[in-house]
């Protein structure tokens, strides 16, 4: 106790040499912090809106769904479901879907596309699907009688607004599922994949269509960006019906994207190694200049009859203090940082907004804003400080009482 | 004098000087491997593209891209392959005939790309069968062989040596049914890909579509030497005077965004880098000038002017850059030469990455330009970063500063 107090007057005998050290601690933890929020919100940004328009964060679907993708495989819609799904307050949205493939035809040509049925309301909250419409108009219920297209694959059929098309595929229990719509927009879509392939549908519709009234394949669940995408599954888990339902995150369902950002933040990671090492060389330096200073007082402590361990564990102590101080002041600071341009977004511009926009991706740098960011950062680096806070330690061990009151 | 003083000053203290040079070694160090492994990172990615998809250059005829119909043909393509092949400015030429259509397995269809390809000459092109899994790359003999990726076997729950059946149209517009049997399953690293693309025998596959002999939709080229990729989009021209000639940049735009992306992080992750070396300088840089307040209020004493102070710190640290920065630059290109012949294996360092069974070696390059830029951005920061503690030693009074222990 009188160790603490020791170290504690002592840290602020000196306030200029403690405030250089905690400020050296700051900035470690704030550019730490900073670093990380960067890395992680470039993906969070970018898983955001890829599952926007594909999968959702977390997928529900009948059980065995995703082994047999077939439309047998689907689920009658339950409003009771949907209630438990929006009761956990880190979903924002759900997106009722019904995902078939079939064979689309206008004059001599054919091709196979994805028809998406949906609830365009719904739809348009989460990816803004009504602004990507390059021509003619977005469908504005369930139960509009109309189709959108993506744009490649107008192009491909050569088929312009207004003008006839018709799908056949495989309806529900072997029935035949033939139907014939009018194009109402050309929609287009940054992923190449969705703009040569899609054919969005009312969801009442697409149902009439497979004779699958009521049924969905999936329902697309969104999620707040900064959500621990884990934790959240084994909740929802816990509150729906396991035995009917299955539950998958994007990270199953799109491993490819996965592996991706894990490959790429690896590298990240062996970047925020270095990041590491430059921060603490600068706060050794000053853990090193402070000893030097102190070389005198500490001599006549030790000479006085101050124990050597003792004297150490003085100073180990004042640098616990001191990052902690640092630490302290770094994490509010991250916080403010990442608060203040999440509220203000920095914008891209020129041909990399373009190059965005182009893929519909939000054209910001976004910073992530997961606790886990901060608490992991902020540990690290205070893991550093202690260990490199082993050095000053070390020298009063090794110091010379005569020699150090000499100098 | 004052050159003297200063260059005398930081031998005094050895320890003190250390510091601030390895601080200095290990910014211009740091600059130069981050920025050459992020160039080595976004390259692997360009490499993985244009080495094993892509190609260089691809040459359609110029309505096959927007119809996507096997009738838009390059037609005497023997000849024309030939007349690259000769070009010793050109490593590898393939010609491809590509049709769409739907793959059927017993429980299930799907969508893919059909590409008909020589088998040997795609060895040499995209590797295709280092890639191959199960079974073999084309050696049955037989030509009904097809080649599929692992991801779409899956989706189709079929193995090796199961049948498959392919439909799609021919060049009269007439639907056409055929059956293949799996002779290989493959696995790329773009498992999107995978699930789209299957290879089959070209001639087998011009027969199905009533083609003739010599024609072909893709023509595609890896060159030697990238620099000469615009001399021999040229050369093309005369070659395939009515087809449609794009380099890989033009083919695959998603790439523009990659390198785009790439250049505005490198800066910004310079950017804290270079931040950090800065608190890490001025910190030690003030902590050295504080520690010496006695001595410089004694300088200031018996005569030398608070100009000539400041000069005497700038000084210093223009001194202890450049002893840092030949030593953090050599270590740097020390650092660089050997792990890009030698390769980062990023998997080691992520087991997730090991689960996915992915293996990616990562060359780090820099080119000279971008030395140049860190060693200069090493300089001015360090310059700059003295300028605080000079100034706060600008500030002391004499008398004052004597007195302090």
């Amino acid at each position: 106790m009188m160790l603490l107090k020791l170290a504690w007057l002592n840290i602020w005998r000196n306030k200029r040499r403690t405030i250089i050290t905690a400020t050296s601690v700051f900035f470690a933890v704030l550019l730490a912090i900073i670093f990380r929020s960067l890395t992680d919100g470039v993906y969070d940004n970018m898983i955001h809106n890829v599952v926007s328009y594909s999968s959702g964060y977390i997928q529900i679907h009948q059980k065995g769904y995703w082994d047999e993708q077939s439309i047998d495989n689907t689920f009658e819609e339950d409003q009771q479901l949907y209630q438990e799904l929006l009761k956990n307050p880190k979903v924002t949205h759900i997106m009722p879907r019904l995902q078939t493939f079939a064979l689309a035809s206008y004059s001599d040509k054919t091709k196979g596309v994805l028809v998406l049925g949906i609830d365009p309301v719904k739809e348009k909250e989460v990816n803004n699907l009504h602004d990507k419409i390059i021509n003619g108009e977005y469908i504005e219920s369930v139960n509009d009688n109309a189709v959108v297209l993506g744009e490649g694959l107008a192009s491909q059929l050569k088929l312009k607004v207004n003008d006839t098309l018709v799908l056949l595929g495989q309806g529900y229990h072997a029935s035949s599922a033939a139907a014939k719509f009018r194009v109402k927009g050309l929609i287009k879509l940054g992923a190449l994949e969705l703009n040569n392939n899609v054919v969005y549908m009312p969801l009442k519709q697409a149902q009439y269509m497979h004779g699958a009234e009521n049924r969905l394949t999936s329902v697309s669940v969104m999620l707040n960006k900064a959500t621990n995408l884990e934790k959240l599954k084994h909740s929802l888990q816990e509150s729906i019906d396991s035995d009917t339902y299955e539950i998958m995150s994007w990270k199953e369902m799109m491993p490819e994207m996965d592996q991706f950002i894990e490959a790429d933040s690896t590298g990240h990671n062996i970047i925020i190694g270095i990041l590491y090492f430059i921060i603490s060389f600068g706060l050794f330096g000053t853990l090193m200049m402070m000893i030097f200073e102190r070389k005198h007082e500490l001599g006549i402590l030790i000479a006085i009859g101050m124990k050597k361990r003792l004297l150490a564990f003085v100073l180990l102590l004042e640098s616990i203090m001191i990052s902690l101080l640092g630490c302290v002041v770094g994490i509010i600071g991250g916080m403010l940082f990442v608060k203040w341009f999440t509220i203000h977004p920095i914008q891209l511009t020129g041909e990399l907004k373009e190059v965005y926009e182009d893929y519909g991706i939000e054209s910001i740098i976004y910073f992530s804003s997961q606790e886990k960011i901060f608490i992991i950062q902020t540990l690290i680096v205070l893991i550093l400080s202690i260990l490199l806070a082993l050095y000053p330690s070390y020298k009063v061990m090794k110091l010379k009482p005569v020699e150090a009151i000499n100098s | 004098m004052l050159f003297q003083i200063a260059w005398r000053n930081i031998w005094r203290n050895k320890a003190r000087s250390l510091v601030v040079i390895s601080s200095i070694i290990i910014g211009v160090w740091a600059g130069i491997f981050i920025l050459s492994f992020s160039w080595g990172m976004y390259k692997n990615n360009i490499d993985e593209s244009v080495y094993r998809q892509l190609s260089h250059i691809q040459i359609h005829h110029p309505t096959f891209g927007e119809e996507n119909d096997s009738k838009f043909t390059i037609t005497n393509t023997d000849e024309k392959v030939k007349k690259f092949q000769s070009d010793d400015r050109i490593a590898s030429v393939s010609s491809r005939v590509i049709s769409t259509g739907m793959i059927t397995s017993p429980t299930t269809a799907s969508g893919v790309k059909i590409y008909g390809i020589n088998p040997s000459s795609e060895v040499t092109q995209i590797r295709l069968n280092e890639y191959v899994r199960e079974g073999a790359y084309f050696d049955s003999g037989k030509e009904n062989e097809i080649l599929v990726g692992e991801k779409l076997a899956k989706k189709l729950k079929v193995k090796f040596k199961s049948k498959v059946v392919l439909t799609f149209t021919n060049i009269e517009s007439e639907i056409i049914a055929a059956a293949f049997r799996i002779g290989g399953v493959y696995r790329s690293k773009n498992i999107s890909l995978d699930e789209v693309n299957v290879y089959v025998q070209q001639e087998h596959l011009q027969e199905l579509l009533e083609l003739k002999p010599s024609e072909s939709n893709e023509v595609a080229i890896l060159v030697k030497d990238e620099e000469q990729l615009d001399s021999i989009k040229k050369f093309s021209v005369g070659v395939v005077p009515k087809g449609k000639i794009e380099d890989w940049k033009e083919l695959s735009p998603e790439l523009n965004m990659i390198i785009e992306s790439f250049n505005l992080y490198t800066y910004i992750i310079s950017g804290i880098i270079l931040l950090a070396l800065t608190f890490g300088i001025i910190n030690t840089m003030l902590m050295s000038v504080l520690e010496r307040i006695r001595e410089l209020g004694m300088l200031m004493a018996i005569g030398l002017n608070k100009r000539k102070i400041f000069i005497m710190i700038m000084l210093e640290t223009f001194y202890l850059t450049l002893i840092g920065t030949p030593i953090g630059l050599l270590t740097g290109w020390l650092t660089v030469t050997v792990l890009g012949k030698t390769g980062i294996n990023l998997s080691m360092f992520s087991e997730g990455l090991a689960s996915y069974g992915f293996s990616s070696i990562i060359y780090p390059a820099l080119d000279q330009e971008k030395y140049e830029i860190i060693v200069t951005m090493c300089l001015i920061t360090a310059i700059l970063s003295a300028i605080y503690p000079a100034y706060k030693a600008l500030q002391l009074n004499p008398s004052e500063a004597i007195r302090k222990i």
